[in-house]
Parts: C-alpha cells; sequence; structure tokens
C-alpha cells in the first residue's frame, strides 16, 4: 500500500492521534512512512514533539530539508491540497505515492474537496468513529458519501460501559467486514499526547499500541487498490 | 479478597484484579432508540440493499433491505418480510434470539 487517508467520521474522534501513532507504529514495524498533514491547525506535532509555533517541512520542500521524527517524515501538504497541486500532480504523474513507502494523509480538519482529490489515488481509505450515539447518527450520511471501497475503524472501544458496548456490537453488525480493526480506550493514548510523545515511546506496553500495531500490520499486507495506475511513478522530491 | 483468588494474585505476582467483561451476545443487545433510527434510515438502507443484493434478490425481492442485513449475517429470512414489523429492531433482535436457541442460526 502506499497511499491510505484516514479521516474521521465527525471530528473529535482521534483521528489525528491514531494518523500520527499508526504512522510510528508502522516506521517501527521497518516500513518507510510519511505523514501528510492538510489543515492549518493540525495537532500531530503534538505527537512528535513539535512546538506548536513550528512548521511542519512543505510538502515541495527540498528532501535535504526534511527529516524523519520517530521513523516519520511530516510533510505539511496544505496549501498543495487546497489549491489542488494535490491533486493535479498525483493525476498527471509529476508526483506519485506508489512504492513501499507508506503516505498517510490525516484528513482532519481538511476540507472535503481535499478527500475528494486525493480518493482516486488513495489505496485505501479509513474512517474513524467511535461507539457513541453521536457518531452513529452521523453514519447514515457517511455511508452515503464515503465510497464502497473505505473501510471503519472503532477507536476508543470500551466494554467496561454499557452504551460504549452495544454501540460498538451494533457497528460491528451493521458494517461487517467494512470494519478492520478496534483501538481499545486508554488513558494512556491521552498522556502521551500531553507528554508530547509518540505512544510507542510513553507507554509501549499500552493496550491502545497493542491494537494500533497490529493495525499497522494489517494494512501493511493488504493489497494495494489504487484506482489510477497510467502513470509513471516519480518521487514527491522530483516534484520539489 | 477469597483465599484462593489471593493465592492466585500471589502465583501471578499480581496485587489486583484486572476485570475482563465479555461483548454482549447481540441477542443481548438493548434496543436503544439511536439504533433503530439508524437502521430506518434511508441511507442505510441503500448501503444494506447494495452490499447484500445477493442475499435478498432471489428469494426474498420484496424484502425491505435493512432487513437483509441481519438476514445475510444470520440467516434468517422469516425477520424480513414486508408489511409486517420486522424493520422494528426489538423484534428482530427477539427473533435472532429465538433463532439461536433453537439452534437455527
Amino acid at each position: 500500500m502506499a497511499l491510505l487517508l484516514i479521516g474521521g467520521l465527525r471530528s473529535g474522534v482521534g483521528t489525528t492521534t491514531l494518523a500520527a501513532n499508526l504512522a510510528v507504529a508502522l516506521a517501527a514495524s521497518g516500513r518507510s512512512s510519511v505523514l501528510l498533514n492538510l489543515s492549518r491547525c493540525s495537532t500531530l506535532g503534538l505527537h512528535f514533539g513539535l512546538s506548536a509555533d513550528q512548521p511542519l517541512p512543505g510538502f515541495d520542500a527540498p528532501a535535504a530539508a526534511t527529516g524523519p521524527i520517530n521513523g516519520v517524515l511530516l510533510l505539511d501538504a496544505t496549501v498543495q491540497g487546497q489549491t489542488g497541486d494535490l491533486g493535479e500532480g498525483l493525476s498527471s504523474g509529476d508526483f506519485s505515492f506508489k512504492g513501499e513507502t507508506i503516505h498517510i494523509v490525516d484528513l482532519s480538519g481538511a476540507d472535503d474537496g481535499v478527500a475528494a482529490q486525493l480518493r482516486p489515488h488513495a489505496d485505501l481509505e479509513l474512517c474513524v468513529l467511535v461507539p457513541n450515539a453521536e457518531c452513529l447518527y452521523s453514519l447514515p450520511a457517511t455511508l452515503e458519501v464515503l465510497p464502497e471501497s473505505a473501510v471503519f475503524l472503532l477507536n476508543r472501544v470500551d466494554d467496561t460501559r454499557r452504551l460504549g458496548r452495544h454501540a460498538a456490537s451494533f457497528v460491528r453488525e451493521l458494517l461487517g467486514d467494512r470494519l478492520i480493526g478496534a483501538i481499545q480506550a486508554d488513558e494512556a493514548v491521552g498522556e502521551a499526547a500531553a507528554m508530547m510523545q509518540p505512544l510507542s515511546r510513553y507507554a509501549p506496553s499500552s493496550a491502545a499500541l497493542a491494537d494500533i500495531a497490529a493495525l499497522a500490520n494489517r494494512l501493511a499486507s493488504l493489497p494495494m487498490h489504487q484506482q489510477t495506475g497510467a502513470h509513471d511513478p516519480a518521487s514527491r522530491s522530483d516534484a520539489a | 479478597m477469597r483465599s484462593d483468588v489471593k493465592s492466585l494474585l500471589d502465583r501471578l505476582n499480581q496485587s489486583q484484579f484486572r476485570y475482563k467483561e465479555f461483548a454482549d451476545r447481540f441477542s443481548d443487545l438493548e434496543t436503544w432508540p439511536i439504533f433503530e433510527a439508524v437502521i430506518r434510515d434511508s441511507r442505510v438502507f441503500n448501503y444494506a440493499g447494495a452490499s447484500s443484493v445477493q442475499a435478498t434478490s432471489t428469494t426474498f425481492p420484496d424484502s425491505p433491505p435493512i432487513g437483509s442485513v441481519l438476514s445475510r449475517k444470520y440467516g434468517a429470512p422469516e425477520a424480513v418480510s414486508q408489511g409486517n414489523t420486522s424493520a422494528d429492531v426489538r423484534t428482530l433482535l427477539a427473533r435472532i434470539s429465538s433463532a439461536a436457541e433453537k439452534g437455527e442460526i
């Protein structure tokens, strides 16, 4: 897989946190991992020890100006997303996300148009939801909008809570195979963010990290479904 | 704390439990109104119909698509006949539970 889109069924479901820790988990498993930010108010840097006023390297920055943090290359493609250059570049073949490197795009805070321009080039789109009434209420609209190939992930699953347990069961029955995983609710996730560290560094034995690592392994083993294939691969640095 | 439990914890070198709740059986789920609202939503109807057209189109061409979600899951076709109360979640779950008890699913 080369391009993975991660979005939330609604805001506040932990999409950015998941994207960050998933990218770290993929890197820890030996996969080259790139994390793309598409929002001006993203909190991606929080999980990598970057201060809020510290900009991420631009998507068009020279390769020499960028470097991985915790094994993950962080790039800010907000401008390219908003101008449409990201989708156009992928369509024209100016650059490509094909190959062994897994590019994770955090769609949190990004306009719907940005997701639309990336969708044809994505190998997989992952929609994050939590087992609560608000997400269930939003689910029908999301099912209508998302492509049928999109898959779902239940975040913050807590079997000790009655409603959460029932809602999770309901979602599992409704989505069937489209639900590809679940992440346990774990206070270590929030604590790691407060420590400005990835979960693997702050709480390497946490339950949520085990789930994220399992998800990473599963995603890394998935076959590609990318719809485009006519363009010659070109590296991002070629376009820069 | 019961002595056998304390003994077990000592052997495990643990000082306390970690309780594990097992997921409810689907038939034991409470029918929260939001569940029924989702199931009755026409967009979920469409999603269910598209994802399970083969499960319903030949045998039960007039069945409401949402019934097909659970009938596909549990093979309970009697739960989805049109014009009855099958779209009612409580009724549907009761039928599924009954079928499970009879060993039909």
